[in-house]
């Protein structure tokens, strides 16, 4: 009984008594409710799941909207990058950027969005990139610097007692010191990424699976909504789990199996 | 000789080292023996170049072997000789002398302390140094393994005969490796020893000269 309780190996059996106990909700719920514009039934909503996959439109906007969210991305970790190097190295760069990443963090989102679509109303796509990038940006910037910090003091001195070439210290030591932390949260920020951006396209209306969840909601297609909804969730945790397995495979200087 | 002259540090208001001088001789084996807070490990880090401080200590390539083993975790054992040694012949050879063959292309991960610490000291008799700077290099391993990275060291430092300066605040480590013992309380140099017998003694092996060390610390 103990070692079900403290096993590894077991995990994967709570993981699908969570997911029972979640479905159990939604059952008790649409019943409970009664009412099927409010709460779908399951049934339904796997029916327009499979409908889903059968559509061409959903495909080009789930395209879409991971384009948008894997753009967004990008900008955002190439401008954490480019402000967290210089907010390591120097103290009064990362005491004046301080402020600007609590109010850029703090912002709210959907305010953002409503600003920034007036901004850009030639062009609506944007907005949730826009939107996208001011939530990802703080945050990655946040984890490089914390990752950053984290490296051993030790390395340092052994670079300098070495005469370690900076270029060979940057690449063989420090990147590859913060890449495993870094990698194993971009799962996790590029979910987050999809969440926003979705947001962004439902307030924005732009071609994506954000529209296509406006456009069932205008229409009270509430199971196509759902199925939407958790079609979304799903994709999110795909990328999660993908980068932590990638992160996981990558780094096996980290881990003590499998590491010569 | 290596002349240290006039080093003054501080931190903060805290004075560690006002115009201290030392002179070591080259090729000896300088033992720095005194308690914690003595500003021993102040003193090889400011002649590592990883302190700033005031004062003329010469520009020397150093080794440094640290308290821990301080490895790249991310290289393994042949990769973190590379960074210090472009000889692949040389690398491989020093891992086949400190006994780690097959662990060449093991990651740090995988080693014991004892092992790590053998690449440690592989890298530093590798890298082209003035002097080679040890900070309590043995405190974090069992009397087991210590008598062994001992042993190794000192058939080592035979072959090579670079200066050795070695921080350590145990007795018997003085006692058994130093030609010089010098003895640090409140940043001046206390006592200067040359034992008389020959190094190495044997590792807790009692004898006067360990005695006055002990006394020394707990005075």
């Amino acid at each position: 009984m103990k070692k079900f309780f403290s096993d590894r190996k077991f995990n994967i059996i709570y993981s699908l008594v969570a997911i029972i106990v979640m479905w159990a909700a939604w059952v008790i719920a649409y019943k409970a409710v009664g009412n099927s514009l409010i709460v779908p039934s399951f049934g339904d909503t796997v029916r327009e799941m499979s409908a889903c996959f059968t559509g061409a439109d959903f495909w080009s906007a789930l395209g879409g909207s991971l384009w948008r969210t894997l753009t967004a991305f990008v900008i955002s970790f190439a401008l954490a990058v480019a402000c967290a190097a210089p907010a390591y190295c120097l103290p009064p760069v990362r005491a004046a950027l301080r402020p600007v990443m609590a109010f850029i963090r703090i912002l709210p989102t959907v305010a953002a969005i409503v600003i920034i679509l007036r901004w850009t109303e030639t062009n609506k796509n944007i907005a949730p990139i826009i939107v996208t990038v001011l939530v990802l940006f703080p945050m990655i910037y946040a984890q490089i610097l914390a990752a950053a910090d984290g490296i051993d003091a030790g390395l340092g001195n052994l670079v300098k007692v070495y005469k370690i070439k900076r270029t060979v210290a940057l690449f063989k030591i420090y990147l590859p010191a913060i890449s495993p932390n870094i990698l194993g949260q971009t799962g996790a920020n590029i979910s987050l990424g999809l969440k926003i951006m979705v947001s962004g396209e439902i307030i924005t209306s732009t071609f994506g699976l954000g529209g296509l969840m406006h456009n069932a909601n205008s229409d009270i297609m509430i199971a196509r909504l759902a199925a939407l909804t958790v079609l979304t969730v799903i994709l999110g945790l795909l990328v999660d789990i993908a980068f932590s397995q990638i992160a996981r495979l990558t780094y096996k200087w980290s881990r003590k199996e499998g590491a010569g | 000789m290596i002349e240290i002259k006039n080093l003054t540090k501080r931190y903060g208001d805290k004075t560690v080292y006002s115009n201290f001088s030392l002179t070591l001789t080259e090729g000896e084996i300088t033992c720095l023996l005194g308690s914690s807070g003595s500003g021993k490990t102040t003193l090889l880090n400011a002649i590592a170049g990883i302190i700033p401080y005031d004062g003329e200590a010469p520009k020397l390539n150093c080794s440094y072997i640290f308290q821990s083993p301080t490895l790249v975790p991310n290289l393994t054992v042949y990769g973190n000789l590379k960074l210090v040694c472009n000889d692949d012949e040389a690398i491989k050879n020093m891992i086949a002398r400190v006994g780690l063959s097959e662990k060449e292309n093991s990651y740090p991960i995988k080693l014991s302390g004892g092992e790590a610490q053998r690449v440690a000291i592989a890298r530093a008799f590798l890298y082209k140094s003035d002097i080679l700077l040890m900070d309590e290099p043995f405190s974090s391993l069992d009397l087991k393994i210590k008598k062994q990275i001992i042993e190794l060291f000192f058939e080592m430092w035979k072959e090579d005969k670079r200066t050795v300066l070695i921080v350590t605040h145990d007795p018997d480590e003085a006692a058994s490796i130093a030609q010089r013992i010098i003895f640090l309380k409140d940043g001046v140099i206390a006592e200067d020893i040359f034992p008389q017998a020959c190094a190495p003694r044997p590792l807790y092996g009692g004898g006067e000269l360990r005695e006055k060390l002990v006394n020394l610390l707990i005075k």
